[in-house]
């Protein structure tokens, strides 16, 4: 946490495991999920792709062997779906036979490495799942995606049948904290969302989340006044963050001190996006780039295939991800804009909403809402440090 | 701006390039409609461009061969033509390498060798045969998709050996052009293919493409037909500075071919891993043989000296810059004094008025670096 | 002796982050195999007993728990902590502050 001398503290983000130095390897272990999320992008899930135990060992067998082309010096395990915890004994015996060969091998992995969830929560409780955290527990990660107010939540994150999904959620919160103190949850905003923003951060911190990591999202979902609306939303959040000093205790990733500003196209100009470094696996055995550039995942596209199983990385079909930087992606008009540090890019939105088969051009749907975020965190940032005596810079003119 | 056409006249046609064309093997062939050919050349009359012709196996009937020679062409044809068809650029296919012991010695000669990896150990026995019989020699590796590690060494085997036979070639007083080596003697920037960028090809069925591999590989894939405006989207990735591995490398010589960038790679605008080995041995090879011929090349025109560098493949800079290893400002400095390395001789002042010259916004702008440094 | 992810108590010093990572790389391989062992005991204890793994796995426990606690006692004496009866010391991995912390 940062703190000048004398000067009240503000709490931070936690920063990531390994500080982002490990290699993220997904096992997509099904594609069927109990939820219908109007947002969703996954937007093939199906009951029909079910990873078998013998195809991620074959995964796990070749990204062991292969230890020149993987070089990190840790490793996230990671699990997804649909919704992984319906596959919680296959995740199991999985994670006991990579548990195994890392040390089997005696890969350097063994000695750094994490089993990570993204889940929606329904099954935390379960026998199935609490004896796997029993099993892992010091390298279990879990993040339980709850979207905020129930009215939040229950508009977006619905059973197939239209019902809201928060009270099965909600329940397992506690035991989701006391099990994983300091846990963050993902929150994804789209248009008919913006309303409940500012009530469903602070309803997730007063449930005790104290990191809200929140985005919006890259598709073309957004309405004429949605920006003013949004920017609206996080004044009126920001006013009460500092009205009831609860920057001190509680982050919400839309306001970051250092956004906002013009980027050179030589010094600012590196790829975030990790499409390319992770790699998602699916029941098939083929190797996408990002999960999001599965067949399930695209409306548009078809899919990037980046190897196998069987015949292991295609490393030419990663170099455009690994060599896509911010200037060729991106238009003149992203390149000139005054407010460009902190406007995301996902390079499967992109290539799925691209003129050609590219992640070479930029999805830019979220361009007003960026700077409607910048204006609102600017506004946050000037009232605080006028309130806490920091020095500070207002950055850009992001109108 | 779009300088010249490329006209499949028969679906026949031989390749000249990286791409293969699964038809020209096959007995039957099927010439463009004549009505097409007018088309072309009616297209190319109005914007005053030319047309390269790209032939089969055989000649062409009276009137295709009229409405060629009325506009400004070059034709490219299989070498087995050579004997019916006097000037044009003549393709050695591995059906053709018979053809080259028949060959008389000539120095007006330009011929393009398309090798398949099978035969790259033959590469510079073919080289040496081909030696004083040709003006202009073009080599194309074909099957580069499936070049493994142990190719790409056996490629940078026979460019010791090419080195060797061409470094005797000028001392003794004869100038051939040789693509993958003696162009890079004289280039200061990318002389890439720039397909799509100073070209278009028109196939037999009519429709325009980037290049002729994208026709023979899926002829649904076209740019359309004839427009006064030709769309082409994203077409600003066709460009080098759209090409984040391209555009810090100084192999001036590589073709940059956008259609083996799409098939290995599966983007317009990345080279595969092979691609741009084979460029830096090429180039490396350019180094070295400019170095010992310089005595003897020096009076024709100053030479830059081609650095050497501690890499084979551009993309290793660009992946560690992203993997936040190495320091931006000093592989800039790096990659700028590569690019940079034939304007080292400049006085400053020459310099100044060259930019003052080209780009006035630029010359306020070093003048802002300057006052903030 | 202990590592947790959240810290508590009182902050009574800091190591370096070689220091850090020594502690964390025991750590971390210290539970990694705990973790391994619970993986194992599906199998009949005779089974388990004479499995040349599981030998392996115990005695590898064995010195990485000796390596952990001698870097506790090595660091606390070199450092001088506080040791208070019923409490325990506990590191911030991220910042390498070093708590006491009131056992449970």
């Amino acid at each position: 946490m940062e703190k000048e001398p004398g000067i009240e503290k503000i709490k931070t983000g936690k920063p990531s495991w390994q500080e982002g130095r490990a290699k993220t390897v997904t096992f997509i272990v099904t594609e069927d999920c109990q939820l219908a999320c109007r947002y969703c992008y996954l937007v093939g899930k199906n009951k029909k792709g079910r990873m078998s135990l013998e195809t991620a060992q074959k995964a796990v067998d070749y990204l062991l062997r292969e230890r020149e082309i993987f070089t990190e010096p840790s490793i996230i395990w990671e699990f997804m779906g649909g919704e992984p915890f319906l596959e919680i004994d296959l995740i199991d015996q999985i994670s006991d036979y990579i548990k195994r060969r890392m040390y089997e091998d005696d890969h350097p992995w063994f000695n750094s490495y994490r089993f990570s969830f993204s889940t929606n929560g329904l099954l935390y409780h379960t026998t199935g799942v609490q004896n796997y955290i029993e099993k892992n527990g010091a390298h279990v990660s879990i993040g339980i995606t709850i979207d905020g107010t129930q009215k939040k939540h229950d508009l977006q994150r619905v059973y197939p049948d239209g019902r809201g999904s928060y009270a099965d959620v909600v329940k397992n919160i506690p035991l989701w904290l006391e099990q994983f103190p300091e846990s963050s949850t993902k929150v994804t905003v789209a248009s008919d969302d913006i309303p409940f923003i500012k009530e469903s951060i602070l309803h997730l911190w007063g449930l005790g989340i104290t990191q809200v990591n929140i985005n919006v999202v890259f598709e073309d979902a957004w309405k004429e006044g949605d920006d003013r609306l949004f920017e609206e939303q996080l004044t009126q959040l920001a006013d009460t963050m500092i009205a009831d000093r609860l920057y001190r205790d509680y982050t919400c990733s839309f306001f970051q001190e250092s956004m906002g500003s013009m980027m050179d196209c030589v010094t600012d100009n590196r790829n975030w996006c990790g499409a390319g470094r992770m790699l998602s696996i699916d029941h098939q055995g083929n190797f996408y780039p990002c999960t999001r550039f599965a067949p399930y995942s695209l409306q548009n596209k078809p899919p990037v295939i980046v190897g196998n199983v069987k015949t292991g990385l295609d490393l030419n079909r990663l170099r455009p991800f690994l060599s896509l930087d911010r200037i060729t992606q991106s238009t003149q008009e992203c390149l000139d804009c005054e407010v460009a540090s902190g406007c995301a890019w996902c390079q499967a939105a992109n290539y799925d909403f691209a003129d050609t088969a590219t992640v070479f051009q930029r999805a830019v749907y979220i361009c007003k809402m960026h700077r409607a975020r910048v204006r609102a965190n600017n506004y946050y940032w000037h009232k605080l440090n006028r309130k806490l005596g920091r020095s500070g810079v207002i950055k850009g003119d992001p109108s | 701006m779009i300088k010249y056409l490329i006209a499949i006249l028969d679906k026949q046609a031989t390749s000249f390039c990286y791409y293969e064309n699964p038809d020209y093997y096959r007995p039957a062939s099927a010439l463009m409609p004549r009505a097409e050919l007018e088309k072309t050349v009616d297209y190319a009359a109005r914007n005053k461009i030319a047309v390269n012709f790209l032939y089969g196996n055989r000649r062409l009937p009276a009137p295709y061969e009229d409405l060629i020679e009325s506009i400004d062409h070059v034709k490219i044809m299989p070498l087995k033509l050579r004997r019916e068809m006097s000037d044009g650029i003549f393709v050695i296919n591995r059906d053709d390498r018979q053809e080259i012991g028949r060959l008389e010695e000539n120095f007006h000669l330009n011929l393009i060798l398309r090798l398949e990896r099978g035969a790259l150990g033959e590469l510079a026995g073919i080289f040496r045969s081909l030696l004083g019989k040709f003006r202009r020699l073009n080599l194309c590796l074909l099957n580069m998709e499936d070049y493994r590690p142990e190719d790409l060494t056996e490629y940078g085997k026979q460019l010791a050996k090419i080195e060797q036979y061409a470094a005797d070639e000028y001392r003794a007083g004869n100038m051939p052009e040789i693509n993958f080596i003696s162009d890079r003697f004289m280039l200061q920037n990318m002389n890439n293919c720039d397909a799509g960028i100073t070209h278009l090809t028109v196939a037999p069925n009519g429709k325009l493409y980037l290049c002729p591999g994208f026709y023979y590989d899926n002829a649904e894939n076209s740019l359309g037909t004839w427009q006064p405006e030709i769309e082409i989207k994203n077409s600003r990735l066709l460009r080098l500075n759209h090409a984040p591995i391209c555009r810090n490398c100084d192999a001036y010589q590589c073709k940059r071919c956008l259609f083996l960038n799409q098939k290995i790679t599966g983007e317009i605008n990345t080279p595969s891993s092979q691609q741009c080995i084979a460029s830096h041995l090429e180039r490396n090879t350019s180094g070295r043989l400019l170095d010992a011929l310089k005595p003897v090349i020096e009076s024709f025109r100053p030479y830059v000296s081609i650095p050497a560098i501690p890499y084979l493949d551009p993309f290793e800079i660009i992946n560690n810059l992203a993997a936040q290893e190495v320091d931006y400002r000093e592989r800039e400095r790096s990659i700028a004094g590569l690019l940079s390395k034939p304007l080292e001789n400049m006085t400053t002042k020459e310099l100044l008025f060259q930019v003052y010259r080209l780009d006035k916004e630029l010359l306020m702008q070093l003048k802002n670096i300057v006052r903030e440094e | 002796m202990a590592e947790t992810k959240e810290k508590s108590g009182k902050k009574i010093g800091q190591v370096t982050a070689e220091e850090r990572d020594e502690i964390r790389f025991l750590f971390e391989r210290k539970n990694g195999l705990l973790e391994l062992s619970r993986s194992l005991v599906t199998v009949d204890k005779k089974t388990l007993e004479n499995s040349p793994l599981y030998e392996k796995i115990v005695a590898d426990l064995g010195k990485v728990s000796t390596k952990f606690q001698d870097w506790w006692d090595e660091k606390s004496v070199g450092y001088h902590w506080e040791s208070v009866r019923g409490s325990h010391w506990q590191i911030d991995f991220e910042t390498c502050d070093i708590y006491i912390v009131a056992n449970d």
